[in-house]
């Protein structure tokens, strides 16, 4: 696998996630993304950055840094951070969305956009204070549907 | 995110309020209180229009929903109060009632990254849409 793009912020606040999310378009597009895999990207670092800052880190300036990588058809986008530990995919909605998002502990729409628009999604605690998400996407999303 | 304002008629009054930008985070708050401002001047019926709108996530969906309350004359959630205003956003759509004062004027591909964010969270059947203007304003 090729060197990753990176995009390192060093104090993130909510300001600088239209630089989040127009780093992993043109990043993902540059990748081979098509636009459906590359829009679903930029969904996933929105709603993952969002959450950082504002639950992570409470609104204060924080670290982020976005790597994306592809391979074997499949990109990868690694979201680290220094917030407190959080695993959104513990908070992985049912599949019968409409029936339970209102009684759901904690995520709500954001969760569910974040678990619908990556293929799949890893999580791994850094310690006691940071997260280390890696989402991955196949890059040819029309061909697949189109394929079923 | 640019916030224009027009009014229309259709059977009934209608205010359309412009979105132009990326409706997120950083943004959001400030549709809502462009709304409420809006409400508070005598409108009673709301189109927002979405149709410039190049980003929509979950905090867009949470200002639409907040737009549609205040419309009815329902309390908004409390913004600050952590994922409230998403679980309420759940709890509209399952009630299943309908809003009779917001509806949302998109574009009309369906694939365009504001109408996907719609139709996987069922948004677009909570608060009803059209794609073209003299629809939506018609539909009051």
């Amino acid at each position: 696998m090729a060197t990753p793009l990176v995009l390192s912020l060093e104090a993130a606040t909510l300001a600088d996630l239209g630089r989040i999310r127009r780093f992993v378009l043109e990043g993902a597009t540059t990748l081979g993304a098509d636009p459906i895999a590359a829009d679903d990207l930029v969904i996933a670092v929105d709603e993952a950055a969002t959450n950082v800052i504002r639950y992570g880190y409470r609104d204060q300036p924080g670290p982020i840094r976005v790597e994306l990588s592809a391979g074997d058809g499949e990109l990868r986008m690694r979201l680290v951070d220094e917030a407190p530990p959080f695993d959104p995919t513990a908070a992985r909605p049912a599949p019968n969305f409409d029936l339970d998002i209102g009684e759901r502990p904690f995520g709500g729409m954001g969760i569910h956009l974040m678990h619908t628009a990556a293929d799949r999604l890893v999580h791994t605690a850094r310690g006691a204070a940071g997260n280390d998400l890696t989402f991955f996407k196949v890059l040819k999303q029309q061909e697949r549907s189109v394929s079923g | 995110m640019n916030l224009t304002v027009d009014q229309a008629q259709g059977r009934a009054p209608v205010t359309i309020l412009r979105l132009d930008g990326d409706l997120d985070a950083a943004t959001y708050e400030q549709v809502i209180d462009r709304a409420r401002e809006l409400y508070s001047s005598g409108s009673r019926n709301i189109v927002l229009d979405l149709r410039a709108v190049s980003y929509m996530g979950s905090s867009g969906l949470v200002a639409l929903h907040a737009v549609a309350l205040l419309f009815e004359g329902e309390q908004v959630p409390d913004l600050d109060s952590g994922w409230e205003a998403h679980h309420a956003i759940g709890r509209s759509i399952q009630s299943g009632k309908a809003l009779k004062h917001t509806r949302l004027l998109v574009v009309e591909d369906v694939s365009a990254s504001v109408r996907r964010v719609l139709a996987r969270t069922g948004l677009d059947r909570l608060i009803p849409f059209e794609t073209e203007e003299a629809a939506v304003v018609g539909g009051f």
